[in-house]
């Protein structure tokens, strides 16, 4: 797993392990308290309910008290009811419906003391009808107010009735009254969408919701419809209230079950649900874009000085760790550039060790295989001193003897230093157009560089000598001179021209001069030493194998500088001839 | 009073002479007799204007034939029938002047009066009767309506036989005049050009037809008498849903009306006379289960009269009164032929209606009132312990299946159409229906009623047996006192005419 991953994995774990558990909490927090205020909300609303039905009755009753008041009142009546003036019978037969239109009721019947239906508002014609079952078992209800099933001419219908009496004469006359309690009275006690509001009663139900018939017929009494609340119900409360059946003629219980809907409540615990997980993964992922930023921000520059890092060698010390950052990144950046400048003086030490190991050890060879070369003309020639001195008549017969020994000596060193030249490799001296390679080093370095290359070349100036030696170095005197610019405006200048030489053989003078920074008399003393250099990560060998290969060129070089001017790298070689 | 009633009787002795003679009778049109069926006696002098007011739509393109109580009130002022039908059941000269009986009966000719003429001056001739005639057999047709009155009459065919003879043949023999030329099928009226309304050659011609929607009114039908008079003018309104008493409030002067509130306001208010017509309709209860009974052989019986008297008096709010028998539907045999070819393959009672197991209706029309107190009485008397009650024991004798056992009887009020596709079906338990007690051809009622309620047919020639009679009923014409004078037929339709108490 790459350090970014794990940066990763543990941001993530340790930002949204703890955002879950916050956002899970809020909302089971937010659920709770809603599902609380949702539940006073119907209890308050169920109180409604009660209230209602309460006044419902009330207004019954109160319908009764003006009816009953009106009809004691009443001289045709009591003359139809009392005297039986049949000239007033029907004046009587009417007097419920319109008694019952006035008051609002939706029942209304008057019964003489057997029964009899004498006046029905409901239903007109069923005068005469016996019904004494009726006001008697309204009177034994808890509180005289019962649900009755009522007839009608079309269809019988539940009413919520109250019975009530008067004397008129001799004679006691009963009066029930009631409101029709169908869809729309169920409806108007739920008041709000979220209630429903059931009558379950012996036989039937009727419900103030849609889930009736699709015309939002009441279910006729009979019909065996009893059922529990919907799935999506919750049962907030039941009111019982007493049922008269009347054609068994007994009481029995009916209630009004309110119902409220748990759909909207389970739809806002939804709705909280998903913004809950949106919530939740919208975080989610801005952390994660984030952490991954994160991540790669902090592991980019590990990444970055991991693969520099990786990039280190002996042979290759130029990595540059230079950075700005001032983190422990930054001082890591440095500390491994300090690491690696004390790498790169090390390998130049190494090198340097090396070199003058292996310049050691040649110098020990050279010494070593010098002195057996130079050991018998030594020896040789201590023999013919102590033989000049000793007998110097001697010396001719004792060189001749000796002779060989001298010549043998000779041909091991000039073997020896035969063999110690092709170390070297050969140069391929030949005729080379001096400024036929300026112009392809000047060419090279254009393209790889900003600065302005001038040139002055004179005419063929032409050298004998190896091309490849040449090139090396202009393309070294000319690297140098554009870096001692140090990327500040200025220009480099190669120019050739030819100057009088020794025995009126010509030379060819190549100049290559900088604007650059320049050096000092010290520096110029030094710098064509071998590992000196003036560079952060130069190897200090360029120069002094210039020097060399101009030497091998039979040539020479100086340089002229002044500190803040520039330098000029001069260079005369032996002409091949001229043109 | 004395004299008219003196005059009448002098009418009616003549007439009978005359009838004895064996000729027929030339006599003036009613209206232009001397005073013998006024059933509100008119001004010393003829009123400018006299409004009269129609509950109901009336359609020009109804005329002559009336569809409802408007439509005959107005259509009896404007067209004619061949003959009419006095107050005292007597036969009278309309268009037609004299007629007689040939080929035994089969054939009937009538001779057109001399001076009938239509609104614009001309004549009515033989042709122009058969025509309206042959008109009205193709709209019945057209229209649907059953079997029509041209067929329901037995006529067979009508022959010309000169500019003011028409000859009538009929399927069968009638010894006397066929009453049924005088019902306002048979009114005669020739299409206008110039107006939607037909022209007719009745009392009054019509001057003015405006349809608007201002006011009370949203038709006015302006007639200005036909004959040499030129008062009254009537203006026939076609009122809107007002209430009727307001419109008696509003100036006009006369009314038919059926509604007891409209009746006892008008008594109250002496400014108008509320004059009773003849009960002209009676109330039946038509079960299925009591045809299926009857067929099989069943005894059943019907309502007391008691029973129908405490019907009319309690049930129903409206003038109504214990059914008063005999009717028409009680002797038919010997007067109508092929009752039950009236409907040639007519279909068996329908069992479904009556099951035990099924909520049962007994059907109404929907705008009629009486039918509807008489619907639920019976549905209440079907809840009612027969044991306990003899009105609830009759009514479940007379009606096989209405008992406090049985579940589900209700009453429901349906629209006409409803009423009629059920009925002609028998698809429900039972129907509160009215019929005429006076109509002009009681064969023809019969094979209309029957044509009507195919199942009835079940019982061939007895099939007034299914029929329980509950309730007559009767129309009010209430009218401004001593603007106008009224004369009534046989039928309870009226006339405004200007009767000097003289008999001018």
């Amino acid at each position: 797993m790459t350090f970014r991953t794990r940066l990763l994995v543990t941001f993530l774990l340790a930002v949204l392990l703890p955002l879950i558990a916050l956002a899970l909490f809020v909302r089971d927090e937010m659920t709770d308290r809603l599902t609380a205020q949702y539940e006073r909300r119907v209890e308050s609303l169920v109180a409604v309910i009660e209230e209602d039905l309460a006044q419902e009755s009330e207004a019954i009753s109160t319908s009764l008290a003006v009816i009953r008041k009106a009809v004691v009142d009443d001289n045709r009546f009591r003359r139809a009811a009392v005297d039986r003036a049949q000239e007033e019978r029907r004046y009587l037969l009417d007097y419920a419906g319109n008694a019952m239109q006035l008051t609002g009721l939706s029942m209304l019947q008057i019964q003489d003391e057997a029964g009899r239906i004498i006046s029905s508002g409901h239903f007109r014609n069923e005068y005469d009808r016996m019904e004494p079952e009726l006001p008697t078992l309204l009177a034994s209800t808890p509180e005289g107010i019962a649900l009755v099933q009522a007839r009608a001419p079309d269809a019988p219908f539940l009413a919520l009735a109250r019975a009530d009496s008067f004397q008129m004469g001799n004679k006691r006359f009963t009066i029930v009254a009631g409101l029709r309690v169908e869809r729309r009275f169920l409806a108007r006690l739920a008041r709000e969408a979220e209630l429903t509001v059931a009558l379950v009663y012996p036989g039937g139900m009727l419900t103030s919701g849609m889930d009736r018939s699709e015309s939002g017929d009441d279910v006729q009494p009979g019909v065996e419809t009893l059922r529990d609340a919907a799935p999506a119900s919750a049962i907030a409360r039941e009111l019982s209230v007493p049922f008269i059946d009347s054609k068994r003629g007994e009481l029995a219980l009916a209630q009004f079950r309110v119902t409220h809907r748990l759909t909207e409540l389970e739809a806002l615990r939804g709705s909280i649900d998903r913004w809950f997980l949106v919530a939740v993964a919208a975080a989610g992922i801005l952390a994660v874009m984030l952490v991954g930023w994160l991540a790669s921000r902090i592991s980019r520059p590990l990444v970055e000085l991991a693969d520099k890092t990786s990039r280190i060698d002996l042979d290759r010390l130029d990595i540059d760790f230079e950075t700005r950052r001032k983190d422990e990144i930054g001082s890591l950046s440095r500390l491994l550039g300090a690491m690696t400048e004390r790498l790169r003086a090390s390998a130049v030490r190494i090198k340097d060790a090396e070199r003058r190991a292996t310049l050691g050890e040649l110098a020990r060879q050279v010494n070593h295989d010098i002195k057996n070369g130079l050991t018998p003309i030594r020896n040789v020639f201590r023999h013919l001193i102590e033989l000049a001195r000793s007998n110097p008549k001697q010396l001719p017969d004792v060189f001749e003897e000796r002779q060989s020994t001298l010549d043998s000596s000779i041909s091991y060193l000039e073997d020896l230093a035969s063999n110690y030249a092709r170390l070297y490799p050969r140069s391929e001296n030949r005729p080379c157009d001096v400024n036929d390679v300026v112009q392809r080093v000047a060419t090279d370095l254009r393209g790889s560089s900003q600065v302005d290359l001038l040139m002055n070349l004179s005419n063929k100036a032409v050298v004998l000598g190896d091309p490849v030696s040449l090139r090396r170095v202009l393309e070294n005197l000319v690297n140098n001179a554009i870096d001692s610019l140090e990327s500040r405006p200025g220009n480099v200048a190669i120019s050739t021209e030819l100057v009088a030489g020794e025995a009126d053989r010509p030379r060819v003078r190549i100049t290559v001069a900088d604007t650059g920074i320049g050096m000092s008399a010290d520096q110029q003393a030094k710098v064509f030493d071998d590992f000196y250099t003036t560079k952060d990560n130069g190897s200090g060998l360029g120069l002094s194998i210039v020097r060399r290969l101009v030497m091998d060129l039979d040539g020479s070089i100086h340089v002229e500088s002044e500190e803040g001017k520039g330098s000029r790298f001069i260079i005369d070689l032996p002409g091949a001839g001229t043109a | 009073m004395r004299v008219s009633v003196l005059l009448r009787t002098i009418g009616a002795v003549t007439l009978a002479v005359l009838a004895a003679c064996g000729k027929p009778p030339v006599t003036k049109p009613l209206w232009m007799l001397p005073p013998g069926c006024e059933i509100l006696l008119g001004p010393a002098e003829a009123a400018d204007s006299i409004t009269v007011a129609l509950l109901d739509a009336v359609e020009p393109e109804h005329a002559p034939r009336a569809r409802n109580a408007s439509e005959q009130l107005l259509f009896h002022h404007l067209y004619e029938t061949l003959i009419i039908v006095n107050c005292l059941d007597k036969v009278q000269p309309g268009l037609a002047e004299s007629w007689r009986r040939e080929e035994r009966g089969r054939c009937w000719t009538f001779e057109l009066r001399e001076d009938a003429r239509f609104w614009d001056g001309t004549p009515v001739t033989a042709h122009d009767v058969a025509r309206s005639w042959e008109r009205a057999a193709d709209e019945s047709m057209t229209l649907n309506a059953g079997i029509d009155s041209y067929s329901a009459a037995g006529i067979d065919s009508l022959a010309v036989g000169g500019d003011r003879v028409l000859n009538v043949y009929f399927k069968h023999m009638h010894r006397k005049v066929p009453r049924a030329l005088s019902a306002s099928a048979f009114a005669v009226a020739k299409p206008s050009w110039a107006s939607r309304w037909p022209l007719g050659s009745g009392p009054y011609r019509i001057v003015t037809s405006e349809r608007r929607f201002a006011g009370i009114a949203k038709r006015t039908i302006t007639v200005h008498p036909a004959y040499g008079a030129e008062r009254p003018v009537v203006r026939f309104l076609e009122t809107s849903m007002y209430d009727a008493r307001d419109l008696l409030e509003g100036g006009i002067d006369v009314m038919i009306t059926t509604d007891p509130a409209v009746i006892e306001y008008a008594t109250s208010r002496p400014q108008f006379t509320t004059v009773p017509l003849p009960w002209d309709r009676a109330y039946v209860l038509l079960s299925t289960s009591r045809v299926e009974k009857l067929r099989w052989g069943g005894k059943l019986g019907t309502i007391s009269p008691d029973l129908s008297e405490r019907l009319a008096r309690d049930a129903v709010r409206g003038d109504a009164r214990g059914y008063r028998p005999p009717s028409w539907w009680d002797d038919l045999h010997n007067e109508c032929y092929e009752l039950s070819a009236a409907v040639s393959d007519f279909p068996p009672v329908p069992e479904g209606p009556y099951s035990l197991s099924d909520l049962r209706r007994i059907l109404y029309d929907s705008n009629d009132p009486i039918a509807r107190d008489l619907a639920e009485r019976i549905v209440a008397l079907a809840a009612t312990d027969p044991t306990v009650s003899p009105e609830a024991r009759a009514i479940a004798f007379a009606v096989p299946g209405l008992g406090s056992d049985a579940p589900g009887v209700i009453a429901e009020g349906v629209t006409e159409g409803e009423l009629l596709s059920s009925l002609l079906n028998g698809s429900d338990f039972a129907y509160i229906i009215s019929i005429p007690r006076r109509p002009p051809d009681p064969c023809a009622e019969a094979r209309k009623l029957i044509s009507s309620a195919q199942w009835l047919a079940n019982l061939g020639d007895d099939f007034s047996k299914a029929l329980i009679p509950l309730v007559d009923t009767r129309l009010h014409v209430i009218a401004a006192s001593g603007k106008i004078g009224l004369i009534a037929d046989w039928y309870g339709n009226i006339l405004l005419v200007n009767v000097m108490p003289q008999g001018r």
